[in-house]
């Protein structure tokens, strides 16, 4: 299934539309992995000069109003000083079967692969799968992508198309799996294929069809991450539902005055490694002088895990 | 009484209000208010009156509208509110106005915290439920569950620390939520969920408690001039007000989105499949010992089992495995190998998602990014076990484990890993000499000399210098030894090492035969205790983990000295009976004091403390060859006993009655003697009774005493060893010293501190280094060992029985009656002295019923005095400290409530009920029953039942007459007779409410007597009498009428011991 990015339908055209869609790093460089770098690399080595620049300006103030990874293919609507957006398509080569039933077996032989993708990130042995495979996983050079723009600017690529690329970068961050998707795999496929191939190994029905598994979660392209609710800093964003504390007024006196039982939790681990969550996250792209911010953070939270409570 | 709530205010701060009742503290009369808006609460403390409780610093005055249940035109009262009737019929929601404090986030939990132990005013249990996630934010920061950021407000941008709590705390936290009390939430919006104000707290609390600890630790170094917004933000993450300065603002709306995307890599959330590391020690399953029956079985070879070498390790000894975990049911727990091979277990895991591997792989792949072994599992087509050696176990189990723990990764280790660990340490080794004649000779006490000899031991096992060599070769952190896997620092090793090999010089150098031959030297016992404290460092350089000893001093060490001394029975000289268990205390004691050692009696209330004390002082003066007090010829100096005011007249009593032969001198109130004629007077006394404040007043006199010993009764009055009475009763010179406390030392460190320093000076040590090895580790950190070493060196000096141990209630009747004597204030002696001096002028007068009367008067009156001035008066004045009888009631029940146990109190004045329940409640904190004869027979059931409800209410106030009969109160198993009936059948009536069939325990029984007054003459009268014929006091008190005038002097005298001021 194609992924589509249109929050919202484009709105009569302003220079900058309300609702285009921004990239998330708004200063320094886009892409935050070093898979969505390797991309960027193949889109610098294009020689653009100051449309590169203009694209990532038009990236970052939301320009690019709709856009849509599916196979082989990214279309996108850029909006460009006419009122009437320009559309933008960049195609790659997808691999043909059977280099991408070579890469699924290699994929398949060890589990580093999957378990990475699915953690969400792409593997760094990802390219030794490819090996055998005619094409890589990364276009290397400018003509390994088919770039075409509405837009009236002869130079092909054009700021418009930089802005997509730029944007597609972000994309890749968020999920790996789209760059394979782009290649022309999409992820459910390539999931099923990997299922299948487990299951021949252990000689059982293991991906065997979920529907006759009774499985209680619907199979059709599903993110297993976009059925979980969404959290916050580890928190429930979803609200358990607003009638709660109308519920907890019209209790009658004295349970409005009174606690509940709580069940004891469980202690909380007598070990703590006071920096863990520091080391949990991805580096934050900020730095003070030549030092991280990460890194002048850590001695903090030493100290934080010293402090006696009370 | 006040009840104190808390409810939630946006923006992050706390509101406190209370209730109360509207006769203590009535608001004043109001404008009349228009109908618009909400109504003024009325029944709330004013604002000023709330600021007074909770303090002033940091806390100001305002008004909130509160959503509140109401029933008809009044908010419902809180269940803790006294007297608050039970609303019938459904509540509506309306707003109310209250006047509150509203108290900053950074000082409200120092706020919450203190209320916890201010007696007198109710603690809302919104308050608590605060308390409880404002302790949950503090320990997400101290485990370091925060994060900074950037958030825009009216008033410009503020740096913010915001919690991350971990799949655990967030389940915690929900659950916090689940019961949240509906008051916290009174002032927040409606459709405002439970989470989402948990989380508003949470994060306010971890912001303010963050900012705090940094205060002094800035991220970086402030400076002035241009910095950037990154640098302004880092600053301002420290500062008090977080306010983020001289930044641009658009470099800041950058640096925001920057935060959020990087927060957003915080989110694990939590999944319905959890993955599960194990830890399989290999060899403890090879050796046919481990529980672990599912683990595969292993085809690497085993280097080490149980019946090779007593040393040893290698790789390969342990394996971790990854296993999926159903949330919802723990106990499905699948290996990934079953998994793969699509094993029966599998299909159970697909009714949470239909294809469990991959969940698997994707919480491995997490897991390897913050634990990179996990990493090696994924090399192959599927996730295989991981080999081990010990150092990486013991990684995994030191390191991993927690990590992982933050991301919601369960680890599952081997038994033996939460088990106590072993260490290596050294054991002191101990020979006591045979005491020469008695129980002990003079060359003992903490001074005496033992020869001692120091072993390298791990657990129970003494260590060779051959396995040391063994442990120092393999280098490795964890290693089996003699079985059981062990974690060794090898500097550790290597200090034992050293320690041996000098020590096998010196043994050299010994001849045989030597007596010296065995052992490293000679040192006093208190050297020895103190090293088995761990305070004074032994000489091999490891820690001491154990002492043993041989004879009398091994057997005060093991604690069993109570149990194995010579049961010392009851001295010639003691009127009374000791039950076993007393007599083992006096045993005990005894033992203590010839060895010069303090001791600290720690028996539960009602046990007898007192008497085992007395009958220690008739052993002593029986016998004082035992005591042998060196440059004490003349005999035995006298003992000092220091106590509360309000149980001197006790003490006298007690002594009187079990030790007549004791010469007791009170040196108390304002005709005690001083100088010259003080020192002559404790000369010819052999028991001195004063009380902690005259300890500090008379300290030059009572310091010029050559003390045998010194008595602290309720020691916990010197629980704070800073204060001016604690280091005067230390500073008196005794050659014995001993404490008598009913409440649960061990539990509170530094009442421990400070009872050990006046028993045993310098045992426990500098204070600041008690506090730094024993009271953090134990109190906030709960480390065990610091507790087993404290309890180790305590335990010899303390002997706590409780009234539900098994080898005390056997002793027990089923039922104790005590007198408990108290003295009068000198207001109550000079009432009572003016109504016995203008009856005794009008007695003459009168005749027949006029006399009658007369006398039935005056008793009143008498009794009333006894009580409380305020009883004889009626004028509603103030009750502390205006009489010794309702102090000792008070202290009686804070024994009592501290103990868990509840109480019926009965008096005969129903006026005396109204006063005492509204005065009990604040002095104890507890609520308290008052069934009297206007209570409907429906209230009356009720109180019943709610006394006898399992977490009823702690004191239950009766008058005599509407609660002496008919009622079942086995919930209570202590009854106090406030005032007397003397009508020993009434009382025994009363008493028997609780003492019944149903009650399980035993059941103690006071009767509160002033001393010196007609209640203890009456009460002694009864006491004759009652042996001769009970028909002569069977039938109320008109007996006393018959009396003779001169009799009747006789009862209602005073007498000069009655007045304890």
């Amino acid at each position: 299934m194609p992924f589509d990015r249109q929050p919202y339908p484009p709105y009569s055209p302003p220079p900058i539309p309300v609702d285009g869609i921004k990239a998330r790093s708004q200063r320094g460089r886009i892409g935050e992995h070093w898979w969505s770098q390797r991309f960027i690399a193949v889109l610098e080595s294009f020689d653009m000069g100051a449309r590169l620049a203009r694209g990532r300006r038009y990236a970052r103030l939301g320009q690019v109003v709709t856009m849509t990874i599916a196979r082989g293919r990214v279309d996108a609507t850029v909006q460009g000083s006419r009122p009437k957006p320009y559309k933008v398509s960049i195609s790659v080569a997808t691999l043909p079967e059977p280099d991408w039933a070579r890469v699924v077996a290699a994929m398949a032989s060890r589990a580093v692969f999957l378990a990475r993708l699915l953690g969400g990130e792409m593997p760094d042995e990802i390219e030794e799968a490819f090996v055998e495979s005619s094409v890589s996983l990364f276009p290397t050079r400018s003509s390994h992508l088919r770039t075409t723009c509405s837009c009236p600017d002869s130079a092909n690529p054009c700021k418009h198309i930089a802005a997509v690329l730029f944007l597609m970068a972000e994309e890749f961050d968020d999920d790996p799996f789209l760059i394979l998707a782009w290649r022309g795999m999409e992820r459910d496929d390539l999931l099923a294929r990997l299922r299948a191939l487990r299951s021949r190994g252990s000689g059982s029905s293991i991906a065997g069809t979920p529907a006759s598994q009774g499985g209680t979660k619907p199979e059709d392209g599903d993110d297993p991450r976009s059925e979980r609710p969404a959290f916050d800093l580890g928190w429930p964003v979803t609200a358990s539902g607003p009638a709660d504390i109308e519920a907890m007024q019209l209790r009658p006196a004295p349970a409005f005055w009174r606690q509940g039982t709580v069940e004891a939790p469980s202690p909380v681990s007598a070990v703590t490694v006071p920096d863990a969550l520091l080391r949990l996250l991805d580096p934050l792209d900020v730095t003070i002088g030549e030092r991280s911010v990460t890194d002048l953070l850590r001695g903090a939270y030493e100290v934080l895990g010293e402090t006696p409570d009370g | 009484m006040l009840v104190l709530h808390g409810v939630w205010a946006r923006p992050g701060v706390l509101g406190v209000w209370a209730e109360c009742m509207p006769a203590a503290e009535a608001a004043p009369d109001e404008p009349p208010v228009s109908d618009e808006g909400p109504h003024r609460h009325p029944f709330a403390a004013t604002a000023s009156t709330v600021r007074e409780i909770i303090g002033t610093i940091g806390s100001t005055s305002t008004t909130l509208v509160l959503s509140l249940p109401t029933h008809g035109e009044q908010p419902d009262a809180s269940h803790q509110l006294w007297d608050a009737p039970m609303p019938v019929g459904r509540a509506r929601v309306r707003d109310w106005t209250v006047p509150a404090a509203v108290v900053r986030t950074g000082v409200a939990l120092d706020v919450i915290r203190e209320l916890r132990v201010t007696a007198g005013v109710a603690i809302g249990e919104s308050l608590a439920a605060l308390a409880e996630v404002a302790d949950m934010a503090v320990e997400l920061a101290r485990g370091g569950r925060v994060l900074p950021a950037l958030v825009p407000g009216d008033d410009g941008w503020r740096a913010r620390w915001r919690s991350v709590p971990t799949p655990a705390a967030l389940q915690a936290a929900l659950a916090l939520a689940q019961a949240l009390p509906g008051a916290v939430m009174a002032a927040t919006p409606a459709r405002t969920d439970a989470v989402t104000v948990v989380r508003e707290i949470v994060d306010a609390f971890v912001d303010s408690h963050v900012r705090e600890a940094l205060s002094s630790f800035p991220v970086v170094v402030a400076r002035r001039g241009r910095r950037s917004a990154s640098e302004a933000w880092l600053a301002a993450l420290t500062t008090p007000d977080g306010r983020v300065r001289q930044a641009g603002e658009d470099d800041l709306v950058e640096l925001a989105e920057a935060l959020t995307a990087w927060h957003r890599s915080a989110d694990v959330g939590v999944a319905d499949l959890r993955l599960c590391l194990r830890l399989v020690d290999l060899a403890e399953n090879a050796d046919g010992e481990g529980e672990d029956t599912t683990a595969p079985a292993q085809t690497g070879p085993s280097v080490s089992t149980s019946t090779g070498p007593s040393v040893s390790t290698g790789t390969g000894d342990f394996r971790l495995e990854a296993l999926l975990q159903d949330v919802a049911d723990p106990s499905l727990l699948v290996p990934a190998a079953e998994l793969w091979d699509g094993s029966p277990s599998r299909d159970l895991l697909t009714r949470r998602d239909p294809y469990p591997e991959e969940r698997l792989l994707e919480q491995l792949a997490r897991a390897s990014r913050l634990y990179p072994p996990v990493g090696r599992m994924l090399a192959g087509a599927r996730p295989e076990p991981l080999d081990l050696d010990g150092s990486q176990a013991l990684e995994f189990l030191e390191h991993g484990a927690a990590l992982l723990d933050t991301i919601g990764v369960a680890a599952l280790v081997p038994p033996w890993w939460r088990e106590s660990k072993r260490r290596l340490g050294a054991r002191l080794r101990i020979s006591t000499p045979a005491p020469t004649g008695g129980v002990a000779g003079n060359d003992l006490g903490l001074a005496g000399l033992v020869s001692y000899r120091w072993e390298i031991a791990l657990g129970d096992d003494s260590l060779t210098a051959e396995e040391l060599v063994e442990m120092a070769r393999l280098k490795q952190p964890l290693v089996r030894v003699k079985g059981r896997w062990t974690i060794v620092d090898q500097r550790d090793v290597e200090a034992a090492l050293r320690f041996l090999r000098k020590r096998a010089k010196v043994d050299a150098a010994i001849p045989a035969g030597d007596p010296r031959e065995g052992f490293d030297g000679a040192m006093s016992i208190a050297d020895a205790l103190q090293a088995a404290l761990g305070v004074r460092p032994s000489e091999t350089g490891l820690a001491v983990v154990a002492v043993e000893a041989d004879g009398w001093l091994g057997e005060l060490l093991d604690g069993s000295a109570e149990r194995r001394v010579e049961l010392g029975t009851a001295p010639d000289g003691f009127c009374g009976t000791l039950r076993p268990y007393q007599e083992r205390g006096l045993a005990w004691l005894r033992f203590l004091a010839a060895l010069g050692v303090g001791a600290c009696l720690a028996d539960d209330m009602g046990l007898g403390k007192t008497a085992q004390l007395l009958a220690l002082l008739v052993a002593e003066q029986e016998d004082p060859a035992l005591v042998a007090t060196p440059g004490m010829a003349d005999g035995l100096g006298p003992t000092l006993v220091v106590c509360p005011m309000s149980v001197v007249g006790n003490w006298q009593r007690e002594a009187q009655r079990f030790a007549p032969g004791l010469r007791v001198m009170v040196h108390h109130g304002q005709q005690r003697h001083r100088g010259a004629k003080f020192s002559e007077a404790v000369g010819d006394a052999d028991l001195v009774l004063t009380t902690y404040p005259l300890v500090v007043r008379d300290h030059a006199g009572l310091a010029s005493v050559r003390w045998r010993r010194i008595v602290l009764d309720e020691a916990q009055n010197v629980k704070n060893p800073a204060a001016r009475q604690s280091k005067a009763v230390r500073s008196l010179p005794a050659e014995h010293r001993v404490a008598l406390t009913g409440t649960p030392v061990e539990n509170r460190l530094q009442e421990l501190w400070s009872i050990m320093e006046f028993l045993n000076p310098g045992l426990l040590g500098p204070q600041a280094r008690f506090r730094e090895r024993f009271a953090i580790p134990i109190e906030r950190l709960g480390d065990e060992d610091a507790a087993e070493r404290l309890r180790r060196v305590t335990r010899p000096l303390v002997l706590r029985r409780l009234k539900t141990d098994k080898r005390v209630i056997d002793d027990l009747p089923e039922k104790i009656e005590m007198k408990v004597y108290c003295n009068l204030t000198a207001e109550q002696a000079s009432l009572y002295q003016a109504i016995v001096d203008d009856a005794m002028e009008r007695l003459d007068e009168r005749d027949g019923m006029a006399r009658k009367g007369l006398v039935l008067v005056t008793m009143l009156k008498l009794k009333q005095v006894c009580n409380h001035p305020a009883h004889l008066l009626g004028d509603r004045s103030r009750l502390d400290g205006r009489s010794g009888k309702l102090e000792r009631l008070v202290e009686t029940l804070e024994e009592v409530v501290a103990e868990g146990d509840r109480a019926l109190v009965f008096t005969q004045f129903a006026e005396m009920g109204d006063m005492l329940r509204p005065h009990l409640q604040e002095r104890l904190g507890v609520e308290t029953l008052w069934l009297h004869g206007g209570v409907t027979k429906k209230h009356r059931d009720t109180m019943v039942d709610r006394f006898q409800a399992a977490d009823g209410p702690g004191v239950f106030l009766l008058s005599l007459k509407a609660g002496g009969t008919g009622l079942n109160l086995t919930a209570a198993n202590h009854v106090i007779h406030f005032d007397r009936w003397w009508n020993p059948a009434v009382e025994e009536q009363a008493t028997d409410r609780a003492f019944r069939i149903g009650q399980l325990r035993n059941v103690q029984v006071r009767k509160l007597i002033c001393v010196g007054t007609l209640e203890e003459r009456i009460d002694a009268m009864i006491e004759r009498k009652r042996a001769l014929a009970d028909r002569i006091v069977g039938t109320g008190e008109s007996w006393l009428t018959e009396l003779s005038t001169s009799e009747l002097r006789e009862v209602f005298a005073l007498s000069s011991d009655a007045v304890s001021e």
